[in-house]
């Protein structure tokens, strides 16, 4: 207590603090029972704080758990009832199949081949019966295999025979060699991208499922109840007299009603006026921050974060080395061979010019206030993670008959990427096409519900740092594969559709950075982000030959924040 | 146990707070919110210090934020000119701790504090003057006046002690 300077202390000074330093004098007796008193009313008050926080962290996880109950009510309401398998494909004609895009000059082309396929009846006796399990033959008009490429666009068409052009089928069976088993073909069918009535109309279904499923849980009496602060207090103010009801009951149920509310605004004085001199006991520089820090429990933010996305997803090695028995083998071994080169050099194409795409997120998040510096976030967002490649190779998929000797196209010319994510071999036969070089975007849109705790610290008088983590699920909207090239059909799985990416998935997410305090109740902040999925993009990785790793993003994460009950700059 | 801790430093602490405040009823004002703080932030004691030290300075301060509160302190800034009087051939024995705590009691509230923080609590002046927001020099004369004040308290004392002794 004394310091260094304290050194002219006269003899007066001396006197004093020896007969009063350690000088002792008693205190009345009732002073005890004071005390005790305020630190039973102080412990009360505390008490009643703390109710206040665990009532506010209830609402906090109610609410969330609306949330995510209104998002698993949407995804598992929402499916179709019959779950299609990827791989089930429907053996009628290629005309009879409508395709996802609306691109006219397939189904030109289609309509067309139907009108070549007239008078051609077409047995379908295994319609929805997986055609690689069954092996069933399949019967085809005669005209199929010429009527399919007719499918193929008028430059490739023209261009038969495929040798030389660079237009080839290739054949799954090589009949002459036999050595080859059926059972290394892998080849997807892409069938999913079949079209279904209405399909265009999922997005303003999607938002009426969830608009129906949060009124229908608003709309509950257990919902009515959560929505309200205090539930049994307000049933009774708000409560309409039961008519007939006997006065005496009413004026009593009145002053009932009066002394509860006179009882709790004489406690919130008091908690207010111990509140106050409990703060002004500490240090008073101290005690206004943690007032500052009590005033702001909840806030609201929203964010933006651009970020690179990594697919993951790799092309088999050998995604054409034989042929099934049924298909035909074509009989120049020139064409097979180069076949296999052009399939070799898509991949090996694929593999170095697959790159991640500029990808974002935008989330809407409600923060609520554990501790001094802890922090829940929970909200709902949009992620659209993009991956980007450049081909110069179409593919297309046929079914071939050994009865009938005819081949039927599946779907239009792709890329190498969508017959390779198919989970089940379904084509007898490729036709590979060597094209001029275009571009292939890979967009996946989901709706993402994150969970996380952000911690932060101050760096300064108005900025401070953060580190956060936390999960999300993520509900997958939408994928679309989309190519540059016009005769290059675009891919593109609806939320309702069949498809052969994971529709609900979870990841984890990291991020740091700092942040500045603009006002007393808006702050920024910037850091960088991770986010990681739990699991690999497509629904059945065990069944695809494609070679998987868990996507990730990379980025930014920047947000800006409101901090709601008039926070004040410290935190 | 919070009865234990007040048992044991109950005296000693009234005693502080009788320094402060003018009255015994306000020294145990002082006395009831001081403790009542020590038991809610006990969990922050460091036991870098006794825990009497700490305790005694949640006295002091809570002492001064009471007189605060009651625009006691109000300062001013004229530096009062009081010479300096040297008179330390006098001894305190013969006084009983009433009289001495009567003496700095009837001092006025801004002198009674820096006498008790500089001559009994040994704070110098700089921290006297970051504790009340005054400047060390306002201490320094606020200080020399409550002393030329006691001096002459226990000057006019001993004068009438010993025309007492002379004329009996």
């Amino acid at each position: 207590m004394s310091s260094a300077a304290n050194d002219k202390r006269g003899k007066l000074e001396e006197e004093f603090r020896n007969r009063m330093y350690d000088a002792e004098s008693s205190p009345s007796q009732h002073l005890w029972s004071r005390i005790d008193h305020s630190l039973t009313v102080q412990e009360s008050g505390e008490y009643k704080k703390r109710m206040v926080f665990y009532r506010q962290l209830a609402a906090a996880c109610v609410a969330l758990l609306i949330l995510a109950g209104g998002a698993g009510a949407y995804y598992f309401g929402g499916a179709p009832a019959t779950q299609q398998p990827l791989a089930t494909v429907s053996p009628a004609p290629a005309a009879t199949v409508a395709p996802a895009s609306s691109d006219k000059t397939a189904q030109q082309a289609e309509a067309t081949a139907m009108a070549a396929a007239k008078g051609a009846t077409v047995a379908e006796p295994a319609a929805e019966t997986p055609v690689g399990a069954s092996r069933q033959p399949i019967a085809h008009s005669g005209s199929a295999l010429a009527n399919a490429l007719l499918t193929v666009p008028q430059r490739e068409k023209s261009a038969i025979p495929a040798a030389e052009t660079g237009i080839m089928p290739v054949p799954l069976d090589e009949a002459g060699s036999g050595t080859l088993a059926v059972s290394s073909l892998r080849i997807a069918a892409a069938r999913a991208t079949s079209a279904r009535p209405g399909a265009a109309e999922s997005p303003l279904r999607l938002y009426k499922s969830i608009s129906r499923t949060l009124a229908m849980m608003a709309g509950s009496p257990g919902a009515a109840a959560l929505g309200s602060g205090t539930p049994g207090r307000q049933t009774m103010a708000g409560s309409t007299p039961v008519p007939g009801a006997p006065d005496d009951f009413k004026t009593q149920n009145a002053q009932a009603m009066a002394r509860a509310r006179q009882q709790e605004e004489e406690q919130k004085a008091l908690a207010l006026a111990r509140s106050e001199a409990v703060a002004a006991a500490a240090v008073p520089k101290k005690s206004e921050k943690e007032e500052g820090r009590e005033k702001g429990r909840w806030s609201l933010g929203m964010a933006y974060a651009p970020s690179y996305f990594e697919q993951n997803i790799g092309i088999p090695n050998q995604m054409v080395s034989a042929s099934s028995r049924q298909s035909f083998s074509l009989a120049d071994p020139s064409t097979t061979a180069m076949s296999s080169l052009y399939i070799d050099q898509a991949r090996e194409e694929y593999e170095e010019n697959t790159d991640p795409g500029f990808s974002y997120g935008v989330e809407v998040k409600a923060g609520f206030r554990l501790g001094k510096k802890l922090k829940l976030l929970t909200g709902l967002g949009f992620l659209q993670n993009t991956a980007r490649s450049k081909s110069s190779y179409t593919i297309q998929q046929f079914w071939g008959n050994t009865f009938s000797g005819t081949y039927s196209n599946t779907n239009g010319p792709s890329n190498i990427f969508v017959p390779s994510i198919s989970p089940e071999f379904a084509t007898d036969s490729l036709v590979v096409a060597k094209t001029p070089e275009y571009k292939v975007n890979y967009r996946y849109r989901n709706l993402t519900v994150p969970v996380g705790l952000q911690y932060e610290g101050n760096m300064g008088k108005d900025w401070f740092w953060y580190g956060g983590a936390g999960v999300a699920v993520n509900i997958l909207l939408q994928t679309t594969v989309l190519a540059s090239a016009s005769d290059v059909k675009d891919v593109k799985y609806d939320v309702n559709e069949n498809s052969p990416f994971r529709k609900l998935q979870w990841s984890g997410n990291v991020s740091a950075g700092v942040g500045k305090r603009l006002a007393n109740s808006v702050s920024v902040t910037l850091g960088p982000q991770v986010r990681h999925y739990f699991s690999t993009l497509l629904a059945d990785p065990e069944g695809t030959q494609a070679s998987q790793g868990k996507p990730y993003t990379i980025g930014l994460n920047m947000a800006l924040n409101y901090d709601l009950g008039g926070a004040k700059k410290s935190r | 146990m919070q009865r234990l801790l007040y048992e044991q430093y109950s005296k000693k602490m009234m005693a502080v707070c009788l320094r402060y405040a003018p009255t015994t009823f306000e020294a145990e004002d002082i006395m009831q919110e001081a403790f009542v703080k020590v038991f809610t932030h006990i969990g922050k004691f460091k036991r870098d210090c006794p825990l009497e030290f700490w305790i005694r300075k949640i006295m002091v301060n809570t002492a001064l934020k009471h007189l605060r509160g009651k625009q006691l302190l109000t300062v001013s800034h004229e530096a009062d000119e009081v010479n300096n009087l040297a008179s330390d051939s006098f001894s305190l024995t013969g006084y009983s701790l009433d009289e001495l705590l009567s003496m700095i009691q009837s001092l006025a509230p801004r002198y009674r504090m820096v006498f008790n923080l500089y001559a009994i609590e040994g704070y110098n002046h700089k921290e006297i003057g970051e504790m009340l927001d005054i400047s060390e020099g306002t201490s320094k004369s606020q200080y020399s006046r409550a002393r030329a004040i006691l001096q002459g308290m226990i000057s006019r004392q001993e004068n009438n002690f010993r025309e007492n002794v002379i004329s009996s």
